[in-house]
Order: structure tokens, then sequence, then C-alpha cells
């Protein structure tokens, strides 16, 4: 059975259909990129996923239980909606650090929220000491040992990105999703982060990945997704789409690519 | 003739209730002013219309005028006295109309303080499953209020000369103090009055300063 | 939009004022259940000051404090803003304005006013080495005097003043400091304030007065159609035979008026 399905996603924002009817499933433990030109919906998917949009039809599901109707309001309770976005992990494009905590703060704020409320709801204790060394051990994983005490206006922006990335980590999402994770950041700095996302892949972590970087999607990812216009043109193994695509338009967007590279 | 010491004690005295007034209205003004630049922010349309609406009329009106109407207004539509009798009527009248004054100016430094900060920074804690209140409280807060100390910085330092307001509904703050001995032909403790002013704004500044630097280590 | 709701607010204010207090029955109940009569002066030598010693003394004080005494009533004194005294009386946050007030028709129209009880002239203050000789000497100078006060009527009413460039200020004692300064030529303000605040051992005492224009009587008002103003004339006739009225007008340098 596939970690996610979501089925007849559609999203409007004023009369620009960005989103119109997107299906498709993802199993656990593989990596899906999503690919195409800017404005052909990738991004609000990935909002639509972390309940940063609203999606005005469609299903969304993990591990075969409903967590969005959109003809259904009882799944779109704000209480709940917030549970369920920890079904996901988010790295943004910008990265989103919070500047006015360390390193080692950004990674361990929101788990240790969620630590006190499971305190207060279960009585299960997770102690400081535990978040820290998980985190510890994230940032050791991102080769960022030493950086604890570091202000994020210290750090590279790969640094940075890597720190977002274990941020995300820390609250152990059963999908772990990149809106273009290199896409502001220095072309020599892309590397440290592509290698990161790489790793995860190689651990079996669950992850979508939208992505401006054609050579790592295709070297990452299990499964792509061609994006055009708010719909799904073609989808398949990186080997067929990038190999032997069969729409037109997967084709010509691919041409341009390789004339810029 | 009223000798020096005299003189400079009653000016002091008379200055507390200038600092008085700071205080109370620093106080109150300031939750005020956050809870008035959330209702301005609010989704909730009519809301944030009234609420708008009403920084308008606080903004747009002398300061001035505003004590005198708080003061005078419950007697005149034969209200009652609902600010008491005597000197204290007067004060507490005073300060209300400072605090809503101020909370209106307070809550347009927030608003643009809060809408400043990059919608990022709640969406990545929106992800992180925080709660409004804990984004709000443990993410934002923070970088409106260094965002902000600039502009505090100048309307705390204008409160402190704008208390010497009062004095229209005769509360006997340092500025009518000293025009008392104008009136018996001495000049002098009229222009001391600015020394008042100028070492407690001498004072606010080095606080101020010294927060700004305390909030050096991060960037927004 | 904004102007007119400020101007309907104080329109309200001002209208329903005197609306309302006409329908209180009598004033002298008003205060006698509250069992005291709340005194508007401002500090204004030698009325209503604070000695020396700290003692809040004057002749206005004095008086108030004896007639009080007369109508059974505790004095309670509450300094307020010249300006804004006519609202204070409206709005029954003081119950009369007793502090050297001039009587004017004006004044007589919109609130109720005892019967005079001292003189008072409007006076031209300048530079003892100034050269004067009547009023036509200020043609082309400058001359300051309150605005809206009794000094600016005289300043208005006399034909050498009028060609004078007049300059209207906020309180009568900046009027000094103008002409002390040098900014203006000549001031126009009470008697009693004068002689209050120049000579020697002020900061004014290279000023002199050169001049007496209107004179003019002090009253002291109370809301319009106040019972309250007949009580008072009665108690201050009842004093004026206990001889405290001139001992009290001698002691303060003052002419009374009956």
């Amino acid at each position: 059975m596939p970690i996610l399905e979501v089925s007849r996603l559609s999203k409007r924002f004023g009369t620009a259909e960005v989103l119109q009817g997107i299906s498709f499933t993802l199993d656990k433990g593989s990596a899906l990129a999503i690919i195409g030109s800017s404005g052909s919906g990738k991004t609000t998917l990935l909002r639509c996923l972390n309940f940063l949009e609203r999606p005005d039809e469609g299903r969304i599901s993990v591990e075969g239980a409903l967590l969005f109707d959109a003809a259904d309001p009882k799944t779109q309770a704000e209480k709940e909606i917030r549970t369920k976005r920890l079904n996901f992990g988010l790295v943004f494009q910008a990265f989103h650090l919070f500047p006015q905590y360390t390193v080692m703060k950004n990674i361990t704020l929101a788990r240790e929220l969620l630590e006190k409320a499971r305190r207060r709801d279960t009585g299960v204790i997770v102690t400081q000491e535990q978040v820290e060394a998980e985190a510890r051990a994230l940032l050791a994983q991102m080769g960022l040992s030493g950086k604890e005490a570091a202000y994020p206006h210290e750090l590279s922006g790969g640094q940075q990105q890597r720190v977002a990335i274990a941020r995300a980590l820390a609250l152990k999402p059963k999908i772990l999703c990149f809106d273009e994770p290199t896409s502001a950041l220095d072309p020599e700095l892309t590397g440290e982060v592509l290698r990161v996302v790489r790793d995860l892949a190689k651990q079996k972590t669950t992850m979508v990945i939208v992505t401006h970087e054609m050579a790592f999607a295709r070297d990452v990812a299990d499964h792509i997704i061609f994006m055009d216009e708010g719909q799904i043109v073609e989808e398949g193994p990186p080997e067929q789409v990038f190999g032997a695509p069969r729409e037109e338009r997967t084709r010509q967007f691919l041409a341009r690519y390789a004339n810029e590279a | 003739m009223t000798n020096v010491s005299t003189i400079i004690g009653r000016l002091t005295d008379s200055f507390g209730l200038n600092l008085q007034l700071f205080g109370l209205t620093l106080l109150f003004s300031l939750p005020l002013g956050l809870v008035i630049a959330l209702c301005a922010m609010s989704r909730f349309r009519p809301l944030a219309l009234i609420t708008k609406g009403f920084v308008w009329v606080i903004r747009g009106t002398p300061l001035m005028l505003q004590v005198i109407i708080i003061f005078f207004a419950p007697g005149l539509l034969e209200l009652g006295a609902p600010w008491g009798s005597g000197a204290s009527a007067r004060f507490t009248a005073a300060t209300i109309a400072f605090i809503i004054n101020y909370a209106c100016y307070f809550s347009e430094i927030f608003r643009g303080g809060i809408q400043g900060v990059p919608l990022g920074q709640a969406e990545a804690g929106q992800v992180l499953g925080m709660t409004r209140s804990q984004i709000f409280f443990r993410v934002t807060l923070l970088q409106v209020i260094k965002r902000i100390l600039p502009a505090m910085s100048n309307e705390v330092i204008t409160l402190i000369k704008d208390t010497s307001l009062a004095r229209i509904i005769a509360i006997k703050e340092i500025i009518m103090m000293a025009q008392e001995y104008t009136a018996q032909g001495l000049i002098w403790p009229l222009f001391s009055t600015g020394i008042f002013f100028l070492v407690f704004v001498g004072l606010l500044t080095l606080l101020f300063a010294r927060m700004e630097k305390k909030l050096e280590y991060f960037r927004v | 939009m904004q102007r007119k709701l400020l101007s309907l607010l104080l329109a309200m204010m001002l209208l329903a004022a005197p609306v309302l207090s006409l329908s209180e029955d009598s004033d002298l109940h008003y205060v006698q259940s509250n069992g005291k009569l709340v005194i508007g002066y401002t500090v204004y030598a030698p009325m209503n000051y604070t000695d020396a010693d700290g003692n809040f003394t004057g002749f206005d004080t004095e008086l108030a404090i004896a007639v009080c005494e007369k109508l059974g009533l505790a004095p309670e004194f509450v300094e307020i803003v010249w300006e804004t005294k006519e609202i204070e009386l409206a709005a029954k946050t003081i119950d009369c304005i007793w502090n050297g007030l001039t009587i004017t028709d004006e004044r007589k129209a919109n609130m109720e006013i005892t019967m005079p009880y001292v003189k008072n002239a409007q006076v031209v203050v300048m530079k003892a080495d100034a050269a004067y000789e009547n009023t036509t000497s200020l043609e082309g100078k400058t001359v300051v005097a309150e605005a809206g006060s009794a000094g600016e009527t005289a300043v208005k009413d006399d034909p050498g003043l009028q060609k004078a460039e007049y300059i209207a200020k906020e309180v009568q004692t900046a009027c000094l400091m103008e002409v002390s300064a040098g900014t203006a030529d000549a001031a126009v303000l009470d008697l009693t304030l004068a002689n209050a605040m120049i000579g020697e051992g002020t900061d004014y005492a290279g000023l002199l007065i050169v001049d007496r224009l209107a004179v003019e009587d002090y009253g002291i008002a109370f809301r319009k159609g106040s019972d309250l103003a007949e009580a008072v004339n009665q108690a201050l006739m009842a004093l004026k035979e206990e001889g405290l009225m001139d001992q009290l007008a001698k002691e303060y340098g003052l002419d009374l008026a009956f």
C-alpha cells in the first residue's frame, strides 16, 4: 500500500487554476521528484500537502488514513490540521530558519513544544537531553557538528539549508518535502545540500522533491512527475521520463534545460 | 522671595506627576496597542474596519483635545462623575486619554513590525506543528521587537514630553508648576524644566541603546 | 468627516451643558447636598497664590473661605486652566470661578455673576526707560495682551492702541516676558496682576506701569441661572458690614467695588 495517496487535487487562486485534478501515489521509502517550469503548480502542490494552502477539491491520504477531503469540512478543523501536518516535513527554498535562535534551538524548539504537550496529554516523558542528543546526531548527519551554538546569520546559505533539513527531520515526518532546496543558493553551495538529500534517499527516507536540478532528480528519484499548467503531463521512472519522454511538452521542457546546462 | 531650593523641590515633585503619567501610560498602552494591532489585522473584516476607524480618529485628532473631551464630556453630558472628584479625577482622566492615544500609535508600529516579519517565519512554524500563539510568542514577537525598537524609542521619548499636555485640565505637572512662578515674575523655573526632560530623555536613550545592543546578536 | 465628527461632539458638549444645568432645580441645593463648594482658581497673585511659607492664600482665597463659612459649606479649591473655565463650570467639575474674574456683558450672558466686589483696571506696562505719553505713542509699536482677556478688549477699544501692531498671547504672564525680552514694546494686563509681578525683587524689575486704561469690576461666576450667586451676594454684604472685606482689601492692596 502506498504511504501517500493524492487524488484529484485542484486549487484555484481567483480565476487561475493552479492545480487541475492532480492524482499520484508515493511508496514508503521512495523519492519522488516533481519537475516543471515556473508557474506549473509544483510548489502549490507541495504547499497543499503541508496544509499551507487549502485545496478546493480532492483528497489526501497518508498510510490509508484520509487526512483531507475538500468535500468534508470535518477534515479541515484548524486543531486537527496542526497534527496532520506532522505527517509531512517541509524544507523551504529560502530556509526560513528562526534568526533569534541558535542552530540547536532551531532544531529542538518545535520538538520541545510537542513533547511538552505530549507529556501533558499522555504522561510520556522525553527529556531535554534526549531531544538535544537527537538534534546533535542530525547535525552530524548534515555535516554540521560543532555549529550547535551558531546563529543562522553566521552560516552560509548551504549550511542554513542543511540546518533547515535537520529541523524538519527532528519531528520525524513520514514524508519529507523539499521546495526547490537549492534555488536560493550560490551554485558552489548547491552540492553540499544535494549530497545530504542524496544520503537521505539512500537511507530510504520517503521524499517529495520539487527541483530544477534535472541531473539531481534523475540521480536521486525513484519516480519523476513532470507538471505543466497545473496538470501532470507525464510520470514514470527517471530513465523513462528523462531518457524516452513520451509527451511532446516533456521533450520541449527537457530540451530547454539541456540547452541551458 | 521664594528661595531656589524650595522652587526646585516643587518642580521635582511636580515632575513626579509627569513620570507617573508616563509610567502608567506605557504600562497599559503597550498591551492595549498589541490588542488593537491584532484587531486591525483581524480576518474578521468588520472588526478590522472598526478598529482602523478608531485608530484613525484617535491619531487624527490632537491629544490635547482628547484629554479635554475625556475629562469634561461625562459632566457636560450629565453622565455623572466617572473619574471621581478632586485632583485624582483629573489625573485618572488624563491617564486614560494618554493610554488610548498612545495605544493607537503603538498599534500602528506593532502592525508594521508584525507585517514586516517575512511570512515564511510563520509558515516555518506552521509546518513544524506550532500553534498560532506559539508562533507569535516563540517566533515572531522577538523579531517584531527588534524591528520596532527604533520607532518605539521615538514614541516613548515623545511621550514623556507629551505628558506636560496634561496641564490643559490643570494637572499640576512640571510646566504648569513653573508657570506659577512665571506669574510671580520668575522666569528661570520655566526654562529649568527643560533640564528635567533632558535628563530623563537621556536615560531613555541609554536604555533603548542597551536594548538594541542586546538584540544585536541576531539579524532580521 | 473627521472635522464634522469633532465639531458635532463639541457642539453636543456645549449645547447639552446649559440646557441640562437649567433643568437642575437649585444649584444651592446641589452644593449643599455635596456639603462643599468646589472653587475653580488659577494661581494669580494677589487673588489666589501660595506664599513663601507654602501656604495657599490670597484675597480671593481668604474671602472664599469666609463666604463658605457663612453658607455652611466646606471650600474645596481646585486649580483650573483659565481657557477652559466655562467648560469646567458646565461640566460641574467646579461650582464657581472665583479668581479675579472681570465682569463683561459676554460673561454675564453665559454665566451667573455676583455683584462687583473688587475694582480693577487694565494697565499698560513698558520698560522703565521707554518713551510714553499716551496710547498714541504706541502707534506702529508691538502690543501684547492675553487672547480673550479684558486686556485684549482694552487694546481693541482704544483709538491709539488700534494703530499698534497687536499680538495675542496665551497667558497674561507671557506678555510681560515679551516686553522684558524686547520682542514686544508694551503689554496690556490686569492692574492687580501687574502690581504683583513687576517691581523690586522680581525678574521684571525693569518694567513699569505707564498708563491705566479701562476700569472694570471683578465678580464671582456661577453656572447660568444659579441661585448661588445671590446667596454669595448676601454673604459678601454681611462680611462688608463685619469689616472683613475692608481688612482684606487693605492687606492685599485692592480697591473694593462696594
